[in-house]
């Protein structure tokens, strides 16, 4: 049985003020003797900031390279103050990134863009899958055509049809 | 909290003098996909690969491929960079569950972890961030370290941080921590060099000083890493502990004293982002595996000579 945490009030001071610049650093963060913390403070802010930003923009490269990267990291920064992540898998994060996008009042002339990022979702979903045994052609012959049930990732990148033209042009 | 029916967290300091460069003496690099042809081409003697732990918890594909290539050829280390230990929240079951399968797949030659927290109140914030020593810690710590290694069945080494900011409420100071923390849960300690220089700048302490009352005796890896330099609110150097460029001198000049100190030990090269070429990260390693040569046979003149 863990112990309860009366005194362990550090993380709760330190931590709101990594994803939110007008909060200061909390009082029980000190440094040498007459040196202050602000820039100190601020090394833990632009980290925590950074790599969190770096993580959609891992998740989906093609939205980046076609929003350019400033409209793509201010969409990423919004995000991510709107939704941290909340588990430490970060290939796991930004699945509602694409209905974010939906949202953002600057990617609306780009009205293909949230299915754009859709696909790329699904693509790292595949790359992480579970690997399964190889079809065989002849396993293939012997599936009557009616009951052919394509794999749920793949049949979501083809259903998005067009869109899938525009990830390959900006995909790796 | 000390189990003393586990076993060590790596085998042993050899007694006598390896020459032959045993697990003692390997030097490795962080692992990159980008490597991975490279390194299969033009590999390390007496080498072993570090990747963290995240990175391979997806259920399958091409970087599970990649890391079983690795594995086939080399040891491995498995470094969690989020198990946020140092959190004063429970630890996140589903993810230590993962980090137990992980180690159970690769059976890695090291498992580490650090001493720092990642998560709270629901958020991941993907940094390790730094916390008070006190007793009220110290616990938190310690359960923590005792339910990891309860669960992959074998000690982890605990990584020393590095810091850019104290704690008011601190009531000790790291290594007497760090060495409280070993005396109860039986772990051992992966010493980053890199971390106490970085640290021993910021905070304007010596390093040698810090290295004095580290629990030497328990280190059973190494880290070395490049850093970067800011300036502080006084316009003085704030060093950044930022694995993207070479291992700067002072740090090498640190690592060859511990190494005449404590004799060989496994030692990793971390370089994460800005990443050169095989050849120099693989340079770097060889010239860690040379300074504990030398050590070594320093060592042996000196016992002939006694």
């Amino acid at each position: 049985m863990l112990s309860e945490n009366p005194s362990c009030g550090y993380a709760t001071t330190f931590a709101p003020g990594l994803t939110d610049p007008s909060i200061k650093a909390p009082e029980d963060v000190v440094a040498a003797p007459g040196k202050r913390v602000v820039k100190r403070y601020n090394v833990y802010r632009n980290n925590v900031t950074v790599s969190l930003i770096d993580a959609p923009a891992a998740v989906y490269p093609a939205i980046q390279r076609i929003t350019g990267f400033g409209l793509f990291r201010a969409m990423a920064r919004f995000h991510v103050r709107a939704t941290p992540p909340t588990s430490p898998l970060l290939f796991e994060y930004g699945r509602d990134f694409p209905a974010f996008i939906e949202t953002y009042e600057y990617a609306r002339e780009m009205p293909w863009l949230a299915d754009t990022a859709r696909i790329e979702r699904a693509w790292l979903d595949a790359y992480h899958a579970a690997d399964l045994p190889v079809l065989a052609a002849e396993a293939l012959a012997e599936i009557e055509a009616p009951s052919f049930d394509i794999q749920a990732n793949l049949a979501g990148m083809l259903s998005a049809g067009a869109f899938t033209g525009v990830h390959v042009q900006h995909g790796d | 909290m000390n189990d003393s029916t586990r076993t060590t967290a790596v085998c042993e300091p050899s007694r006598s003098h390896d020459t032959t460069g045993g697990a003692q003496g390997a030097a490795g690099t962080s692992f990159k996909h980008e490597h991975l042809a490279a390194i299969l081409a033009h590999g390390l003697k007496h080498g072993f690969f570090e990747v963290h732990a995240e990175n391979y918890m997806g259920a399958g594909g091409p970087p599970h491929r990649a890391l079983a290539a690795v594995r086939e050829a080399y040891p491995l280390s498995v470094h969690g960079v989020c198990m946020s230990i140092g959190a004063p929240s429970a630890l996140d079951l589903t993810h230590l569950a993962r980090f137990r399968e992980l180690v159970m797949r690769y059976e890695p030659m090291l498992v580490s972890e650090h001493l720092a927290w990642s998560s709270h109140g629901g958020t991941f914030f993907n940094d390790l961030l730094p916390l008070p020593y006190t007793q009220e810690t110290l616990v938190h710590v310690c359960e923590h370290i005792d339910q990891v290694q309860d669960a992959i069945k074998r000690p982890i080494l605990l990584e020393n941080p590095s810091t850019y900011v104290a704690f008011a409420s601190s009531t000790m100071s790291e290594t007497e921590f760090i060495r409280a923390v070993v005396q109860r849960t039986g772990c051992g300690l992966l010493l980053d060099v890199n971390n106490v220089f970085v640290s021993a700048t910021n905070h304007g302490f010596s390093a040698e000083a810090y290295l004095d009352g580290f629990p030497l005796e328990h280190v059973g890896e190494i880290h070395l890493a490049g850093h970067s330099e800011q300036r502080d609110d006084e316009d003085e150097p704030l060093l950044i502990d930022s694995h993207d460029c070479a291992i700067s001198d002072s740090v090498w000049s640190l690592y060859r004293d511990l190494v005449a100190r404590i004799g060989p030990r496994p030692t990793l090269v971390e370089w994460d982002s800005n990443l050169p070429a095989w050849s120099v990260l693989r340079a770097q390693a060889q010239s860690a595996q040379q300074i504990m040569r030398e050590g070594v046979l320093l060592a042996v003149e000196a016992s002939r000579a006694v």
